[in-house]
C-alpha cells in the first residue's frame, strides 16, 4: 500500500515537473523566436523521450502569414518535424531544410497535421532521457 | 508511432540507487523511468488538438469588416451568477474572448470590465496566481496600446492554460478553450446576421468547421472528467450542422507568395442559406445556455 502511494506521488510529481519544466522552457527559449509574428497564445507542449513521436492537429487561416517553430530541449537531440494535409500527404519536411522554423501561408483555411519526431530508439538503460518539446505558432496579418 | 518496448517493472527504487543516473540528474538532464515514459507514450498516441485563439479569430473577423458592438459580449454583471465548475470554466473562456474583442478594437472601458470579470472568475477557479496584481498593473499601464494589450491578454491566457495543466486540471483548461471558441463563434454569427451581404464574413464563419473538429478531438480526450459532459452535447449539435457545409478540394499550384512558402490545398466551402439559419439558431441557443 505504502509502495503504491509512493509510486503515485512520484508519478504525479513527474507530471507536475513536466508541465512546469515545459512552461519555463517555452517562455524562455521558444516564444522569443517568433520575432515580429504575434504569438497565438496556444500551449502545445509534450514531454518526450528519444525515439518518440507526437502529432498535433492545427487549423490555419488563409490571408495570414504564419511562423511555426518546433523547439526542443537539447538532450532530445535533433528533433525534426513534418507537415501533412488531412489525407496525410507530406507537404513539408524540416529535415530537408536544416531548421525547425518555417514561415508559410495556406491558400485556404484548413487543418494540417504536424508530426514531431525525436531521433533515436531510446536508451538501453532502465531510465530514459526526457525533454520538453514545444510547438509555437505566430501569425502576421497581411 | 514508435512504442517504447520495455513493459513492466516499476523502477523507482533503482532510480534512487543508481549513482550515474543521479549524477546526470544533478547536472540538470531530466530522466524518467520507462514505465512512466510508456504512460506518456500512450497518451501522445492521441493527437494533440490546437484551437485558434480568440485573438486570431477576432482579428480575422475584424479584417473581414466586423465592428465593435457593445451588446454582443456577455454582460459583465452575469459574472456573479456562475456557481458550478462547468459554468465558471466556460464563462472564463467567454469573458476571455470578450476581453480580446474589446482589446482588438481598442475599447479601453470595456477592456477594464472584462478584465474584472476574468479576475473574479479566476478567484473562483482558484487561479488567482495567474490574474495577479502584476498582470493587472501591466494591463492598466498598457490599456491604450492595442498591440501590447493583445500580447498581455494572450500571455495571461497561456499562463492560465499552463497553470491548470500543471495542477492536473486539464478539464478546466478545456472548458476555458471551449467557452472562448463558442464566444468567438457567437460573435461571428452576429456579424454575419447583421451583414448578410458580406461574403468574406460568411466564409470565415464556415471555416470554423475545422476548429470545431479540433475542439471535439480535444474535448474527447477529457470526456470522463468533471464538467466536460455538458459541452460534448453542444459540440455534437454544432458538428451536425457544420457537416452540411460542402467542401471542394483542389491542388494548390502556387509554391510561394510574397516571398513566403505556400502549402496546403485550395478548399472551397459552400454554406447554404438554410444551413446558415440553422447554425445561427443553434449557436445562439448554446451561447444563451452558457452565459445564462
Amino acid at each position: 500500500m505504502i509502495k503504491k502511494i509512493i509510486i503515485s506521488v512520484f508519478l504525479s510529481l513527474i507530471t507536475f515537473f513536466s508541465y512546469a519544466q515545459c512552461k519555463g522552457f517555452t517562455k524562455r527559449k521558444c516564444i522569443p523566436e517568433l520575432g515580429e509574428y504575434k504569438f497565438n497564445g496556444q500551449l502545445n507542449t509534450a514531454v518526450l523521450t528519444r525515439g518518440e513521436e507526437a502529432e498535433l492537429m492545427l487549423s490555419f487561416y488563409s490571408k495570414q502569414k504564419y511562423r511555426l517553430f518546433v523547439c526542443a530541449e537539447e538532450q532530445l537531440g535533433d528533433v525534426t518535424f513534418e507537415i501533412m494535409d488531412r489525407d496525410r500527404n507530406i507537404m513539408y519536411r524540416s529535415k530537408d531544410k536544416g531548421t525547425n522554423m518555417f514561415n508559410f501561408k495556406v491558400p485556404s483555411t484548413q487543418q494540417l497535421i504536424l508530426r514531431v519526431i525525436t531521433p533515436g530508439e531510446g536508451s538501453k538503460h532502465a531510465l530514459e532521457f526526457q525533454g520538453c518539446t514545444s510547438v509555437i505558432v505566430g501569425f502576421l496579418e497581411e | 508511432m514508435k512504442q517504447i518496448k520495455y513493459l513492466g517493472v516499476i523502477l523507482i527504487p533503482f532510480l534512487f540507487s543508481c549513482e550515474n543516473e543521479e549524477a546526470k540528474q544533478e547536472e540538470g538532464i531530466p530522466l524518467v523511468n520507462k514505465e512512466s515514459a510508456l504512460t506518456r507514450s500512450e497518451q501522445i498516441e492521441n493527437i494533440v488538438y490546437n484551437i485558434p485563439s480568440p485573438t486570431e479569430t477576432v482579428s480575422i473577423l475584424k479584417r473581414a469588416g466586423a465592428k465593435y458592438v457593445f451588446d454582443y459580449p456577455n454582460d459583465p454583471l452575469n459574472v456573479e451568477n456562475y456557481q458550478s465548475l462547468s459554468k465558471e470554466g466556460l464563462n472564463m473562456g467567454v469573458y476571455g474572448a470578450d476581453l480580446t474583442y474589446a482589446t482588438v478594437f481598442n475599447k479601453t472601458t470595456e477592456t477594464t470590465f472584462y478584465l474584472s470579470c476574468v479576475t473574479k472568475l479566476g478567484r473562483k477557479l482558484g487561479v488567482e496566481q495567474v490574474f495577479n496584481e502584476d498582470v493587472n498593473e501591466r494591463i492598466q499601464d498598457n490599456v491604450e496600446n492595442r498591440d501590447s494589450m493583445q500580447v498581455i491578454v494572450n500571455e495571461t491566457f497561456w499562463e492560465l492554460d499552463a497553470y491548470l495543466k500543471e495542477q492536473g486540471r486539464e478539464n478546466i483548461s478545456t472548458l476555458v478553450v471551449t467557452g472562448g471558441w463558442i464566444e468567438s463563434l457567437y460573435l461571428a454569427v452576429q456579424f454575419v446576421k447583421t451583414n448578410p451581404e458580406n461574403i468574406e464574413m460568411k466564409e470565415r464563419l464556415a471555416e470554423q468547421k475545422y476548429s470545431l473538429d479540433n475542439l471535439i478531438g480535444l474535448v474527447s480526450s477529457y470526456k470522463s472528467k468533471s464538467g466536460i459532459d455538458d459541452v460534448v452535447g453542444y459540440l455534437d449539435d454544432l458538428k451536425e450542422i457544420f457537416d452540411q457545409i460542402k467542401e471542394t478540394k483542389t491542388m494548390n499550384e502556387k509554391s510561394s507568395d510574397d516571398e513566403v512558402a505556400v502549402i496546403g490545398n485550395v478548399i472551397k466551402l459552400e454554406l447554404a442559406d438554410a444551413t446558415l439559419e440553422e447554425l445561427i439558431e443553434k449557436v445562439e441557443e448554446i451561447r444563451t445556455e452558457i452565459v445564462g
